[in-house]
């Protein structure tokens, strides 16, 4: 059973002039797994918010079909997702335990201080618990943010950007902070543009281009099977030319730097440097980052 | 009913937060010492005119708050995005609307009952004495407010709170007339007039039914049947009103 499943999904925004048309996202295809943690990545614009809101509830698709956890609308699952909105507002009158409390009494149930105390501390907000939120910075309302997504113990988490506005030391906490309640079984689909940051954290990942999942797949996968080469820096050799049989190389004082796209052949050009008298510096094999691939799927 | 009331005191407590409470209270307490200035003690008829303009200023200060910020309520939600953490809890479109409503009504109640206290620490200085009868008015006041806020809210689910405060006013005010209108007209016999009289007649809320201000000030006797009228009337007007506003809210998008 997949907790989203999405196919041909269509998002039509009309302007209330019924002129102008823009399109959020075409025939968009996308399955989240039960108990991963998925990464949607594109360009602004791309239309991430768009697929999010959709998922949960707050826009309606113009066409296509959105399946949670396993057979039921994105309004019926309400009781299942805790969102984070893109740039989160909340309510400025009230003080971060207030506003958990408001929006855990929106579950039916009441929450003991404790219980909200202990969220507060998880997403590191012990100190302005007491502090209204027209006083929080935005990295702080990121957090509270997240806290209140958290609030309803869902299952699956659905966050837009949660490491916007955030400092690399809270960006640090998030991560953690999604890899801890993805271990105690939450799925978790969240966007991103900070690429290092999904690299570090997803089970998966799907790339958004103009409205289309242009690719979607495990990060092993999707960067394992793209080219990959090897830089092997090469010392004591006089006569290089046969180098050439091996990549492109480049000569800098007593130092060779050879660049192989093969790895059998990176094992010969090894053997035989050492076979000539030569030294090997370094041998560093090159996987393409997820934000080369990115580049590349972009510009395609 | 569990969600209804924490959205209902979520938003009282931001207008008390936000200090609106506080201002309309200083407000009405200002204007009725004012009328200590206009009307000169020498003039036998001094406590009548107290009293009409204490209970009109009590009213008009409940016709103020629905129309700016009972219009408001709802839009402000989308406007500032608030609306998108609390749609996307476990809230039906229903408590949501119905949730607002009662927010800006226990603002409304609120700010009448103090501004009767107000009133009555006034004439007691004023006057010398408080005219228990004068609290009739605060009774159908209490349902008259009810309906209205249940109009400001249906009329803002689908137009903007500019459009909705206008239009609020207006029924409000035709609400008060229709039923002299619809008189005027018969015996006037209009003929042209008569069918769009008689359909704003049966169609607005017909706000007479709330009026006792004369009966009160000349210590009329009321009947039970007015009482009565007043109170099934409101709510069961504010239940349509909620309803059909609750389904119209479902329809709407976040964009
Ligand atoms: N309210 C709206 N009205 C009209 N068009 C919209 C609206 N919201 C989004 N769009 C359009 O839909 C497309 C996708 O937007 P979306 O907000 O989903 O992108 P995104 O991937 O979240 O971008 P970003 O990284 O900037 O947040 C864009 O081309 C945008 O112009
Ligand atoms: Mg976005």
């Amino acid at each position: 059973m997949n907790v989203i499943e999405i196919k041909n999904l269509l998002k039509i925004y009309k302007s209330p002039f019924m002129r102008r048309e823009s399109i959020g996202v075409n025939n968009l295809v996308l399955e989240v797994y039960k108990g991963e943690i998925f990464g949607l990545l594109g360009p602004n614009g791309a239309g991430k918010t768009t697929t999010l809101k959709i998922i949960t509830g707050l826009l309606k698709p113009t066409s296509g079909k959105v399946t949670l956890f396993g057979g039921v609308s994105p309004k019926e699952a309400r009781e299942r997702i805790g969102f984070l909105p893109e740039n989160p507002v909340f309510y400025q009158h009230l003080t971060g335990m207030e506003l958990l409390k408001f929006y855990g009494s929106l579950y039916g149930k009441s929450h003991r201080r404790e219980e909200l105390l202990k969220r507060l501390q998880s997403v590191g907000l012990k100190e302005s618990i007491d502090k209204r939120l027209s006083g929080y910075s935005k990295g702080m309302v990121q957090r509270i943010g997240i806290a209140q997504a958290l609030i309803g113990d869902p299952d699956l988490l659905v966050l837009d950007e949660p490491l916007s506005g955030l400092d690399p030391i809270g960006r640090k906490e998030m991560k953690d902070l999604i890899q801890e309640v993805n271990k105690e079984g939450k799925t978790v689909l969240f966007s991103s543009h900070i690429l290092s940051d999904v690299e570090a954290i997803c089970n998966r990942v799907g790339i958004i281009i103009e409205g289309r999942m242009k690719k979607t797949g495990y990060l092993s996968e999707i960067l394992k099977s793209d080219i990959h080469y090897t830089d092997i820096e090469i010392e004591g050799i006089k006569e290089i030319e046969w180098l050439k049989r091996y990549g492109g190389i480049k000569r800098e004082e007593r130092i060779v730097y050879l660049r192989t796209r093969d790895e059998k052949k990176r094992d010969e050009v090894i053997k035989e440097v050492i076979g000539r008298g030569g030294r090997i510096i370094s041998c560093v094999p090159y996987r393409e980052s997820l934000e080369e691939h990115f580049m590349k799927t972009v510009n395609e | 009913m569990n969600r209804v009331f924490a959205i209902a005191a979520n938003t009282f407590r931001e207008s008390v937060r936000d200090k609106i409470l506080f201002s309309l209270i200083i407000l009405g307490f200002l204007l009725i010492a004012a009328s200590k200035i206009f009307v000169p003690i020498s003039i036998g008829q001094a406590e009548k005119i107290i009293k009409d303009f204490g209970v009109g200023l009590i009213e008009i200060f409940g016709l103020f708050i629905v129309v700016l910020i009972g219009t408001r309520i709802l839009y402000h939600e989308i406007e500032r995005k608030t609306i998108y953490s609390i749609i996307t809890k476990p809230v039906k479109d229903w408590e949501f609307v119905t949730g607002k409503f009662f927010g800006l009504y226990y603002l409304v109640i609120t700010v009448q009952v103090i501004l009767f206290a107000i009133f009555f620490l006034f004439c007691r200085l004023y006057l010398g004495s408080f005219d228990w009868f004068l609290l009739n008015t605060l009774y159908f006041y209490l349902f008259e407010f009810l309906l209205l806020d249940a109009v400001a809210v249906f009329l803002s689910c689908f137009t903007t709170p500019i459009t909705a405060g206008i239009l609020t006013l207006l029924v409000f005010f035709i609400g008060h007339l229709t039923h002299y209108l619809r008189e005027l007209v018969l015996v006037l016999k209009l003929e042209n007039l008569k069918g769009l009289m008689s359909f704003l007649y049966f169609i607005l809320p017909n706000f007479s039914v709330f009026n006792v201000k004369a009966s009160v000030v000349y210590h009329h006797q009321i009947s039970i049947n007015t009482y009565l009228l007043a109170i099934s009337y409101s709510i069961l007007y504010s239940m349509i009103l909620l309803i059909i506003s609750s389904v119209l809210y479902a329809k709407r998008e976040y964009q």
